[in-house]
């Protein structure tokens, strides 16, 4: 490729949104050009937990994440390659009256966003999951649940993104983006790329991309800890979580269990070191909820544990749309519980680059930025 | 966060190195916490690899010193305070002990946690009846069936041998990868370490004594049978281990032991961020060291097999220990640590010379079968390893979560090293490009019941929901 190629569309970040966006641009005819410092989903999109459930999804985005969760279930047709996604059943438990208030409460609320969930009883909970153990009060059940492999995710995306022609630029850092009369020039130590048009999917790394467009979104990094465990005989066959949020729990076919939930380890974007380092005790407090809910995980083994860097604005709402006041570039991510619906926004960003109405709205940042950033969008 | 035993030292790991190092850094006036798995009284599961006869000093001489020893300590992760909000000094340990979890705060660590087998997969490797040495020295007393062949590279091939014929086992054959001719030239150098060569010299008279057949020039091309080991297929090898096309045999056996080496280990100075890079002579990672076994990380230490591979003598530890004393303003005598230096100086030929015997000789990586399997948990074959290099996988953490190699309880540190070679050979790139596994916890894998222990939930400090 000679410097003076000029891509129709550059995408910097190669997490789900950006592979997403950059796949569908590509089969919509555009010559894209996707660039990640690392390689292809390995961040929050190939370390997440894979857990594919309306019950921790924000009301606002249970449209966009049961649109996600179609999407996921149809890897094979539309992506072309198997993410190792299952379907089920999901239970979302409450073991305290305050507990059980927070559940009702956000169960019809979510159902008002159109997500199949129903309260149960204990005993009814007990069928839909017999692994269950004692203590649960009351539970809510949602009948579109389930998990992907999200390590597969790199490797799914990856064949299917040379199949559609996107130009694959791993293990290249960018530096800087600068603006040029007919698009943007996108700078890294190995080489530069030009693009007409640009799109920002860089996760927890959003904050300094969109300072290189002199854009300031301020954007929090969650540092989520996730445990599996050695395989084990089956012990559960639904997702397991709790009213709070703070539990995710499922058995993978090959008898792996991964526990998560967003209990928060240390580091972050860049203090003290960039990555993050696990706290024993938030660890130990994890695992408690996974046992509480299925005691036979008692016998299982903790065979690893990590975590990875979740991004999230202001208003804890996605950051998916044009960049005020930089004609022609876009930003996309920020996205709660983002793997899930992720493919389904980015797939709707891909349309507006196409030129195509999207289904339903992005979420422009206009409202996360300062006066100033309006005035210049209005401009 | 406050620990449930705090010290000014810890040393993890309770064999050669780490015993002298606790006991050095007790004499120096520190407060020492000496840990290890194993239960006090166990003896250490080398042993029979041991070079050095001059003696390990036990527990009661470092008691007497005044040091610590928490032995049925299984350390499953590690944290630098400082990682902290709230910051701090030194490091928490977190050690399962009787089925509890407990804290160990120290302001300085040592890692003493010794190497890793390594063992070159080839056909049949992971059928039942095959051992690595760990495995076959690892349960007790019990020995393996015979008849035994013991095969691979280096001393240690010949000290498990020696061990098993003392044991009584019924062992028929040692498979060496190395010649005659290169163990003799090697014997200027082993005697720089007269009791190395000593133990060597020991060591093949037992095996020979005992009738048992030694092949040098050799490697296992193959272990066959129905359902469990029944015979070895051995061919002639050059110094590299590529075979000379000579005739095959095959040799009846019904338990096979294999080492191709000892890898540096270091697995907890890692996981606590201490930096490490691809070391040719190793053919595996080892940690930035320095000469007295500092690491890249204040007040963090490693010595002994976790920091450099063998080391046979003292001087090692000396030299850490009086590193560690230095960083708590304490001077040890100078004579003592020159003394110790001019000892590592002087074994260093010898060194070189076993670690030289155990080197990986990738031809053996590059005729791996593709049908072999190479990460034996999640049973991923080095087709599955072509495979994710032709779909673009390009280091060995992407390899990961391609293929799920490494996700099992080794966490790859035998497979990921042979994959990693594999995807240079494949991609045509030095091994270094390929990256390395990141450490993550558990060191050791601990029990989820052991590690929630009997709790009520009102105990957990479960944070506020998150957002709706
Ligand atoms: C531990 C964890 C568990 C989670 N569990 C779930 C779950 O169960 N269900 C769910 O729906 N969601 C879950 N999430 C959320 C979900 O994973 C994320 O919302 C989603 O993956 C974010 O995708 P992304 O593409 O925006 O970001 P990322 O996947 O982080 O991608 C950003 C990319 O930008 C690249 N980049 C950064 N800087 C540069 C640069 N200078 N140059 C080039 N490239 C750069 C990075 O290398 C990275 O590949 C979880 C998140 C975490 C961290």
């Amino acid at each position: 490729m000679t410097q003076s190629h000029i891509h129709d569309l550059g995408v910097v970040g190669a997490g789900i949104h950006g592979a997403t966006v950059a796949l569908f641009a590509a089969r919509g005819g555009m010559d894209v050009a996707l660039l990640d410092r690392g390689a292809v989903c390995r961040e929050a999109s190939g370390v997440n937990a894979g857990t594919l459930t309306m019950q921790m999804t924000r009301v606002a985005l249970i449209p966009y994440a049961l649109a996600g969760h179609r999407m996921w279930a149809t890897t094979r047709e539309w992506l072309g390659h198997d993410v190792g996604v299952v379907t089920c059943d999901g239970l979302s438990l409450a073991y305290t009256e305050a507990e059980e208030e927070l559940l009702a409460t956000r169960a019809a609320l979510r159902r008002e966003a159109g997500a199949p969930i129903a309260m149960v009883t204990p005993a009814e909970a007990q069928e839909i999951e017999p692994g269950l153990g004692e203590g649960v009060r009351a539970a809510a059940h949602c009948t579109v649940d389930g998990y992907a492999a999200a390590y597969l995710t790199g490797r799914a995306y990856r064949v299917a993104l040379a199949e559609a022609g996107v130009a694959i630029r791993e293990y290249m850092p960018v530096s800087a983006v600068e603006r040029e009369d007919d698009g943007f020039v996108i700078r890294a130590a190995t080489g530069a790329i030009r693009c007409r048009r640009l799109v920002l999917a860089g996760g927890v790394w959003l904050e300094p991309m969109l300072g290189w467009l002199g854009v300031k979104l301020p954007i929090k990094t969650l540092v989520n800890q996730l445990a599996a465990t050695q395989r084990v005989r089956p012990v559960m066959r639904t997702v397991i979580g709790i009213a709070s949020g703070l539990l995710s729990l499922k058995q993978f076919p090959h008898g792996s269990v991964v526990i998560g939930g967003g209990w928060q380890g240390l580091g972050g974007r860049t203090k003290p070191r960039e990555g993050f380092a696990l706290l024993p005790d938030r660890l130990v407090g994890n695992v408690r909820l996974a046992v509480q809910a299925i005691p036979a995980l008692r016998e299982a083994k903790l065979t690893r544990a990590w975590a990875g860097l979740e991004a999230e604005t202001a208003d804890a709402m996605p950051a998916v749309g044009p960049v005020p006041g930089v004609p022609g570039a876009f930003v996309c991510g920020s996205v709660h519980s983002g793997y899930t619906s992720g493919p389904y926004i980015a797939k709707l960003l891909a349309d507006r680059l196409l030129g195509r109405e999207p289904a339903l709205p992005l979420f422009p940042i206009d409202r996360l930025l300062p006066e100033a950033g309006r005035d210049m969008a209005a401009a | 966060m406050s620990g449930d035993v705090t010290c000014d030292v810890a040393v993890v790991g309770a064999g050669d190195s780490g015993r002298r190092c606790a006991l050095y850094c007790a004499e120096a006036g520190l407060d020492v916490c000496l840990i290890d798995e194993n239960s006090h009284g166990t003896p250490d599961r080398r042993a029979w690899l041991r070079l050095d006869q001059s003696g390990t000093p036990d527990a009661a001489a470092l008691r007497r010193a005044g040091g610590r020893t928490l032995f049925s300590h299984t350390v499953w992760t590690a944290l630098a305070m400082d990682e902290l909000p709230t910051g701090g000094e030194g490091f928490w340990l977190s050690a399962m002990h009787a089925g509890r979890d407990t804290a160990i705060k120290a302001r300085a660590v040592v890692d003493a946690t010794g190497m890793g087998v390594r063992v070159v997969p080839f056909e049949g490797w992971t059928l039942p009846g095959v051992f690595d040495f760990d495995d076959a020295f690892g349960f007790g007393e019990a020995l393996p069936d015979g008849p035994i062949v013991v095969a691979g590279a280096g001393l240690a091939i010949y000290a498990a041998a020696a061990h098993l014929v003392r044991a009584g086992a019924p062992l028929t054959a040692v498979i060496d990868l190395e010649s005659d001719g290169v163990w003799r030239a090697r014997r200027g150098a082993l005697r720089a370490v007269p009791d190395a060569l000593r133990m060597a010299i020991r060591w093949l008279r037992t095996i020979r004594g005992a009738g048992v057949e030694v092949v040098p020039g050799a490697r296992v091309r193959a272990a066959r049978g129905e359902g469990a080991l029944e015979a070895v297929v051995v061919e002639s090898v050059d110094a590299e281990a590529r075979a000379l096309g000579e005739p095959e045999r095959s040799i009846a056996a019904g338990s096979l032991l294999v080492s191709h080496g000892f890898m540096p280990g270091g697995n907890l100075a890692a996981l606590l961020g201490a930096s490490r890079r691809y070391d040719e002579r190793f053919g595996a990672p080892i940690l930035n060291v320095d000469e007295r076994g500092r690491t890249s990380v204040d007040g963090l230490f490693a010595v002994g097999g976790a920091a450099r591979g063998h080391s046979v003598d003292a001087g090692d530890a000396a030299l850490c220990a009086a590193a560690v004393a230095a960083d708590f303003g304490v001077s040890v005598d100078e004579a003592t640590v020159e003394a110790a230096m001019r000892d590592r100086d002087c074994h260093a030929p010898a060194v070189a010379a076993l670690r030289d015997a155990e080197r990986l000789r990738t031809p053996l990586i590059s005729v791996i079968p593709a049908t072999t399997t190479i990460c034996a948990y999640e049973g991923v074959t080095r087709a599955d390893v072509d495979a994710a290099v032709d779909q673009g996988a390009g280091d060995v953490s992407q390899l990961k979560h391609f293929t799920r190699l490494g996700m099992g309880p080794c966490r790859g540190r035998q497979c990921g090293e042979i994959a990693a070679h594999l995807m240079a050979q494949k991609l045509g790139k030095p091994r270094s490009a390929m990256g390395l596994l990141t450490p993550r916890p558990p060191l050791r894998a601990v029990t989820l019941g052991d590690l929630v222990g009997e709790f009520s939930y009102a105990d957990i400090p479960i944070p506020a929901p998150a957002p709706l």
